[in-house]
C-alpha cells in the first residue's frame, strides 16, 4: 500500500462497485483478476476508476439499489435474477426450514410461487398447493406433465376427509389437536369443548381406536349423532355444539367427510397435489387446510425426525385465515406453531404466502428461516419485514419506493450468505387453461387408494328424519289354477302381450280379462301401456311383481 | 341399467336385441364423458355405418336432459323411444320446443313409439348377410 492509498480509498471503493456488479462481466472478471497480481498498476487502476464513477453516479442519481449483490450461486432451485440479471440460486434443502412470502395484492406473489413450483415439477419432491380463494395453481398441470410427473388438482368437494382419522400417529395427540381445531374454529364454547372431547374419546373407544385397530375411525357425523344422543348431557353445551357442528357438517356434507377411512396423509404426500377451496365456506376453509397440516406434521414427528432431504413442500397461497395469530382456548401456543417448529426435521417444508403481516402469527415466522417481501402496503409490514431480514435505513427507503410487481426482497437464514438482496422474478406463462376433464383424469391416482364409505350416513341430516315407505299390498294367498296357469305363463315369459299369455296358458279372452283385473288389483301384476308396433291399437304388456314371482316358486308347476 | 322393468326388460332387451340380430354393436348405458359417475344414454349403437344414441322415456320431463346426452356423443342420429304415441307426441313438442330454443344443429332428433322404433332400426338397418366362402378345388 502506498502513501495515496489511505487518502483515495481505492480498494474500499473497488469492493463497494463489486458488491454492485462492477466484476461481473469478463473485463470485469480480469480487471479483479488484474489488481489482485498488479495493485498498482495505473491502466487498471484507471479502468476500474471509471467502472466506480459510473456506478457513484447511478447510486447519486437514485437508480442504484443500495442492496450488495447476493453471493448465491449454488443450488437446484433458481429464485429468480438480481438487478444485473445473474441467477439467484438456494438449495433445495433450504425450504425445510420454511420460506415466508409477504406482498400485497398484486405484486407477483403467485408469480413467485408458479416459478419456484414449476421448478420443482422436475426435482424429486412432491408439493401440495393450498388455494383457499383463487384456482390458478391448476395451470401448473400441462408443465408436471411434460415433466412426467402426475399433478393431482382436488376441489375440496371431491376430499375424501376425515378430521378422526389418526393413522399412523398417536391417537391421543391426534384427538387433542383435532379437538382443539374444532373447538378454535366452530367457536365453541368452554363447556361444550368438555363434552366434544368426551365424544372423541367415547368414539375411539367405540371404535377400538385406543387398542390400535386401524382400519375403521369415526367420523365427524358419528360424533354429532353421539352428541344428539346424549339427552342427558348439559344442555346448553349440547345446544352450541349441535348448532354449530351441525352447520358445518351440512355445508361439508357427507360425500366429503363421511369416510370411516379417508385418505391418510402418508398416501397424499406421495402425489403433487393442488387442493382447491374456492366455493367453500370459511370454516371449510380454515378447518380442512389446518387438519391436513396437522396430520401430516403429526405422522411425520410419530416416524421419527431424522434431518432428511426435502420430501414435501406445502405452498399455501393466502393463509393468513390458516396461520392466524389467535391463541388456543386456554391462551397458549396452536398446535400448528408448535408443529412449524419441529417439523423442520422431518422433510417438509411450509411456504405460506400472505398479502400482510397483520394478524400474521409471530411465532410462526419465527420458524420460517427464508423470507421474501415484495411490495408492501402499510408501513407496519415494512418495518417488521425490514428489521426481520435486517434492513438498513437507506435500504428500507430504497425499499419504499422502488419495489415493482415482480421484484421482491429477500434474505436466506440459512448458509454463508445471510445479508437481504433483491430480485426479480421472470413473468410465468402458462399454456392455455385446464378443461375439467382434465381434472376429474388427474384424480385417479387418489381414487385407487382404499378408503371406505359410511353408508349409512349417506343422506344424513341434522333434523332426524322418518322414512315413510308404502307397504306393499299384501296379496291374497288363495289363487285359483287358471290364476296360477296364467302367473306361470307370465313369470316364465314377462313382458308380454295380453294375446301372447292368452295363447300360452290357454285361456280365452274374456276369462283372462277378469282373472288379469283381478291378480292386478291383488298386487301380482302390473300393466303397462306400450305401441308394440309403429301403427295400430297399443298393446298391454304384463310385468309380474315380486308377490307373483314368490308365488309361483312356492306353488311349481305338477 | 337404472330404469324400469318396461324400460330395461321390454324396450331396451327388444331394440338391443333388434340391433344386435343385425350385426350392430351395442353398449347399455354408455357413459358421455369420463369421470366418477358421469352421466350416460341409455344405450349406443353401431350399426350399418350408423352411430345412434338411444334414449328411453316414459315421461317427457328429462327429454331436455336427453338431448344434452345425445348432443355430447355426437352420433349420426339420436333415438328419443317413448312407450305410446300419446307420449311421443308430446316429446316431440318438447324437442321442436327446446330445438327452437337451443338447436341441436350436428345431431338428427327422432322420436318414435317402440313399434315405431324398431321399425326404423329394420328399415335403416338392414340385414348383412356373410359371403358363403367355398375352398374351391
Amino acid at each position: 500500500m502506498n502513501n495515496y492509498e489511505r487518502y483515495d480509498k481505492f480498494f474500499e471503493r473497488w469492493d463497494w462497485a463489486r458488491a454492485h456488479g462492477a466484476a461481473n462481466d469478463r473485463l470485469g472478471r480480469k480487471l479483479q483478476r488484474g489488481l489482485a497480481l498488479l495493485p498498482h498498476d495505473a491502466l487498471l487502476r484507471q479502468l476500474a476508476e471509471t467502472r466506480i464513477r459510473q456506478l457513484k453516479q447511478m447510486s447519486k442519481a437514485g437508480h442504484l439499489p443500495p442492496f450488495a449483490q447476493a453471493q448465491l450461486f449454488d443450488g437446484e432451485l433458481v429464485l429468480g435474477q438480481d438487478l444485473h440479471g445473474h441467477p439467484i440460486r438456494i438449495m433445495l434443502d433450504w425450504l425445510c426450514s420454511g420460506l415466508f412470502t409477504v406482498a400485497n395484492t398484486g405484486s407477483g406473489k403467485s408469480n413467485l410461487a408458479y416459478w419456484l413450483v414449476s421448478q420443482l415439477a422436475w426435482l424429486a419432491c412432491s408439493t401440495w398447493l393450498i388455494e383457499p380463494y383463487k384456482i390458478q395453481f391448476r395451470l401448473l398441470l400441462p408443465i408436471y406433465q411434460r415433466a412426467g410427473k402426475p399433478l393431482i388438482i382436488l376441489p375440496w368437494q371431491n376430499w375424501r376427509w376425515n378430521l378422526l382419522q389418526c393413522e399412523g400417529c398417536d391417537p391421543r395427540s391426534h384427538a387433542t389437536s383435532a379437538a382443539e381445531l374444532l373447538v378454535r374454529t366452530l367457536d365453541i364454547p368452554g363447556r361444550a369443548a368438555v363434552i366434544l372431547r368426551q365424544g372423541i374419546h367415547v368414539l375411539y373407544t367405540k371404535y377400538s381406536v385406543w387398542k390400535g385397530d386401524a382400519t375403521r375411525f369415526p367420523t365427524l357425523f358419528h360424533l354429532y349423532e353421539w352428541v344428539r344422543s346424549q339427552k342427558d348431557l348439559n344442555a346448553a353445551g349440547r345446544e352450541a355444539i349441535l348448532d354449530r357442528l351441525g352447520a358445518f357438517l351440512m355445508i361439508l356434507t357427507p360425500a366429503c367427510a363421511a369416510w370411516t377411512r379417508g385418505w391418510t396423509p402418508q398416501d397424499l404426500s406421495r402425489h403433487s397435489i393442488v387442493f382447491e377451496m374456492r366455493g367453500a365456506s370459511e370454516s371449510i376453509r380454515t378447518l380442512l387446510p389446518q387438519s391436513l397440516l396437522f396430520s401430516v406434521f403429526h405422522s411425520r414427528i410419530a416416524s421419527g425426525l431424522m434431518n432428511g432431504p426435502l420430501e414435501l413442500l406445502l405452498v399455501i397461497d393466502d393463509a393468513q385465515r390458516i396461520f392466524s395469530d389467535h391463541t388456543t382456548v386456554e391462551g397458549g401456543l396452536t398446535p400448528l406453531d408448535e408443529a412449524l417448529g419441529i417439523v423442520r426435521g422431518a422433510g417438509i417444508g411450509v411456504w405460506p404466502i400472505v398479502q400482510t403481516t397483520i394478524g400474521f402469527s409471530r411465532r410462526a415466522r419465527a420458524n420460517l428461516a427464508m423470507r421474501t417481501f415484495g411490495r408492501l402496503g402499510t408501513h407496519e409490514d415494512l418495518a417488521v419485514m425490514g428489521a426481520d431480514c435486517g434492513l438498513d435505513e437507506e435500504q428500507q427507503a430504497y425499499v419504499q419506493h422502488n419495489l415493482k410487481p415482480g421484484t421482491f426482497v429477500g434474505q436466506v437464514g440459512l448458509g454463508a450468505y445471510t445479508h437481504p438482496f433483491v430480485f426479480r422474478v421472470p413473468l410465468a406463462k402458462f399454456p392455455g387453461g385446464v378443461k375439467e376433464a382434465d381434472v376429474e383424469l388427474s384424480q385417479a391416482p387418489l381414487r385407487e387408494l382404499p378408503t371406505e364409505f359410511a353408508d349409512e350416513l349417506a343422506k344424513w341430516s341434522p333434523q332426524p328424519s322418518v322414512e315413510v315407505t308404502l307397504t306393499e299390498q299384501k296379496p291374497a294367498t288363495s289363487l285359483s289354477e287358471m290364476e296360477f296357469r296364467l302367473l306361470r305363463s307370465i313369470v316364465a315369459s314377462p313382458g308380454k302381450s295380453i294375446s301372447h299369455y292368452s295363447r300360452l296358458s290357454r285361456l280365452n279372452g274374456k276369462r283372462l280379462a277378469k282373472i288379469r283385473e283381478r291378480l292386478v288389483g291383488q298386487g301380482y301384476l302390473r300393466e303397462h301401456s306400450i305401441a308394440l308396433k309403429a301403427r295400430g291399437r297399443t298393446a298391454i304388456v304384463i310385468e309380474p311383481l315380486a308377490p307373483a314371482i314368490a308365488a309361483v316358486q312356492a306353488n311349481p308347476e305338477n | 341399467m337404472r330404469g324400469t322393468f318396461l324400460h330395461n326388460q321390454v324396450i331396451a332387451a327388444a331394440l338391443a336385441k333388434s340391433a344386435r340380430q343385425r350385426g350392430g354393436h351395442v353398449q347399455i348405458e354408455y357413459p358421455i364423458r369420463r369421470g366418477q359417475r358421469p352421466p350416460a344414454v341409455d344405450m349406443l349403437v353401431l350399426i350399418a355405418g350408423l352411430l345412434l344414441a338411444i334414449e328411453i322415456e316414459s315421461t317427457t320431463q328429462r327429454i331436455a336432459n336427453d338431448l344434452m346426452k345425445i348432443e355430447a356423443l355426437h352420433p349420426d342420429v339420436g333415438l328419443i323411444v317413448m312407450p305410446n304415441a300419446r307420449l311421443a307426441r308430446s316429446g316431440k313438442a318438447v324437442v321442436r320446443r327446446l330445438n327452437a330454443t337451443y338447436p341441436v344443429a350436428t345431431v338428427s332428433i327422432q322420436v318414435l313409439t317402440f313399434g315405431a322404433a324398431l321399425e326404423w332400426i329394420e328399415k335403416n338397418c338392414p340385414v348383412k348377410t356373410v359371403a358363403h366362402i367355398t375352398n374351391a378345388v
